[in-house]
């Protein structure tokens, strides 16, 4: 018997590949997860995986150094942040 | 603490057609104000694909020259930004195919959900995002990514960290949407199971 949580995690993964909910690929999926519970643990962490990557690889900050020599091999001046333009 | 440059997000100025009409004109202070704006995020850009310093210093470089010695072709059918981001991604992409030349592929193993049924497979525990701030596990994931073959580290880095659609992916890397997505599905689950190995060597996965 299905869960909540096993109806919710179908449709995420329905929705990734971009298929209907109610496709013979989703109902393939459904009927997976109830038969398969390491699958859906397989998936649940592959999903957790991309999320401690969108925190490991954070944008950083441009160093100062860089910056500089940016705006001098494109001999530009480097100005400081203002309102104006 | 290290010195760093504002980065975009922090700035007040925009992006306006006046501003770009300005930096076509040769006005310098637009264009070193268009170098504020977007620097950040290409160097980003940078570091992610091409997944050291250095060569996301020389891909920045590249990126805004390219941009300001072709910006007459730029039509603003799109912000200066996107047009300049996607000169980013294809000049990373040139250099990943000259590196690819040199260097031999890790393969990757096909998933095949059909194989796990009855395999122990660890579910991990609530506490694993919060060792994101363990500079080693870091290190780890960096290691993985770095690990990643070019064609699907490129896909991963495109969809899942810059948030670029299926389709635009699709577009950049002339490849068929349904290829982004399986390229995808490998490169994330590549990717986790060597989060999952590192977890069980640290302890932290029984």
């Amino acid at each position: 018997m299905a869960t909540k949580r096993d109806i919710k995690l179908q449709k995420k993964i329905c929705a990734e590949f971009g298929a209907d909910l109610d496709s013979p690929l989703c109902q393939e999926v459904g009927d997976l997860m109830d038969e398969c519970p390491e699958c859906r643990v397989y998936y649940d962490t592959m999903k957790r995986s991309v999320k401690l990557y969108r925190v490991a690889e954070d944008e950083e900050s441009l160093p100062a150094s860089v910056s500089e020599r940016l705006f001098k091999c494109l001999n530009l001046d480097q100005i400081e942040n203002s309102d104006e333009t | 603490m290290k010195e760093t440059h504002q980065i975009n997000r922090e700035l007040t100025i925009e992006e306006t057609p006046e501003l770009i009409e300005a930096a076509r004109q040769g006005d310098r202070k637009a264009q070193s104000q268009l170098v504020n704006l977007y620097a950040g995020r290409i160097y980003n850009l940078g570091l992610r694909m091409l997944r050291n310093v250095q060569d996301a210093e020389d891909l920045l470089q590249e990126a805004f020259m390219t941009a300001f010695r072709k910006l007459d072709s730029f039509k603003g059918e799109s912000t200066f930004y996107t047009w300049i981001y996607r000169i980013g991604v294809n000049l990373a992409l040139g250099k990943l195919r000259q590196q690819s030349k040199m260097q031999i592929s890790y393969s990757i193993q096909e998933p095949e959900f059909e194989n796990l049924q009855g395999l122990s497979i660890s579910d991990w525990p609530e506490y694993i995002e919060t060792k994101v701030s363990d500079s080693e596990f870091r290190q780890a994931l960096k290691v993985a990514l770095d690990d990643l073959d070019e064609k699907y580290r490129s896909v991963f880095v495109l969809r899942d960290l810059e948030g670029m659609s299926t389709r635009d992916a699709a577009q950049i890397l002339d490849l068929t949407e349904s290829n982004v997505k399986v390229r995808l599905m490998r490169a994330r689950l590549f990717l986790r199971d060597h989060i999952e190995r590192y977890l069980k060597r640290q302890g932290w996965l029984v």
